[in-house]
């Protein structure tokens, strides 16, 4: 790809046909991991959400006050049990539980839904050729490579600055270490070009 | 209505009146041409202040980015988490 530039009407790009695929494969697959988070009564712990209907006793059910926190809320308390999601997903208070599951329940649904939605901005956008972003869409990507390196870094254990760990050998697992490592470091020139493209 | 005779104590404790913090964590994958951008395009820094803050998160592995109201602070961290950076929220001092 060309590094972004400013142009009059938005931000400008050209994706190769490979980019383009490889981008919104990306994309896709981002959208599908945050997708459970975003819905009612997500996964999780919680003692709201759609899964209150089938409790018994209690105020479970449309009526309730449960199930009514649910459709309002329905956020998980505990963080999400993929180390990628976690890390798009992380806790607000380091040192109180209680505080952290608290604010995750109001707050998680709403997060997971806004990255979602820029994935599919992503989705829609990365095409082959040449790619021109408006002010929103360019946001949107800036959020979506950025959630697109924390995941692949979690998949590739990058664990500092250094970037990913060295493969020893030719095995398969290294080479898609290696790929991904590849992806990395693309997803990396994406973002650093449109971050300047952006803040003139 | 009966007649309150009482003053009622609206002061916290002294200990309680200690503010929250936002604070902005380091991590191996944000870059730091986007760190230094979200903390001006949302907070609003001074290029200088946002920079030095940004090396601050860099280099010292965390920096505190605002002060002020708990639910003010929440909204700073869910913010942040919308960019991709980790924050959280602490007292001062914590």
């Amino acid at each position: 790809m060309r590094a972004f530039t400013r142009r009059r009407h938005g931000y400008l790009t050209r994706l190769d046909a490979a980019e383009a695929t490889l981008l919104r494969s990306l994309a896709g697959q981002l959208g599908g991991l945050l997708e459970p988070l975003t819905a009612p009564g997500a996964a999780g712990s919680g003692p709201g959400g759609m899964g209150g209907l089938s409790e018994p006793g209690g105020l479970s059910g449309p009526g309730g006050i449960d199930g009514l926190d649910g459709l309002v809320f329905g956020g998980s308390e505990a963080p999400p049990e993929d180390s990628a999601l976690a890390r798009l997903l992380p806790d607000a208070y380091r040192d109180d539980v209680e505080a952290s599951r608290e604010w995750r329940r109001m707050t998680e649904r709403g997060l997971a839904s806004r990255k979602a939605a820029n994935a599919r901005v992503v989705l829609a956008t990365a095409v082959s050729g040449d790619v021109l972003l408006g002010e929103e869409e360019a946001q949107a990507w800036l959020r979506t490579l950025t959630d697109l390196r924390l995941v692949v870094a979690d998949r590739l254990g990058i664990l500092d600055e250094d970037g990913p760990p060295d493969g020893d050998g030719p095995s398969t697992a290294d080479e898609q270490s290696r790929a991904l490592a590849e992806v990395y470091d693309w997803l990396g020139f994406a973002q650093e070009s449109l971050v300047r493209a952006v803040d003139r | 209505m009966t007649q309150t005779t009482e003053r009622v104590e609206l002061r916290q404790a002294p200990a309680d009146d200690r503010p929250w913090q936002t604070v902005v964590w380091n991590d191996p994958v944000n870059l730091m041409s986007y760190v230094s951008y979200v903390f001006r395009s949302y907070f609003g820094m001074p290029a200088d202040r946002a920079e030095r803050l940004m090396l601050r998160v860099h280099t010292e592995g965390r920096a505190v980015v605002a002060s002020g109201a708990r639910e003010e602070m929440e909204r700073h961290v869910e913010a942040m988490h919308d960019y991709g950076l980790w924050a959280t929220v602490q007292r001062d001092g914590a």
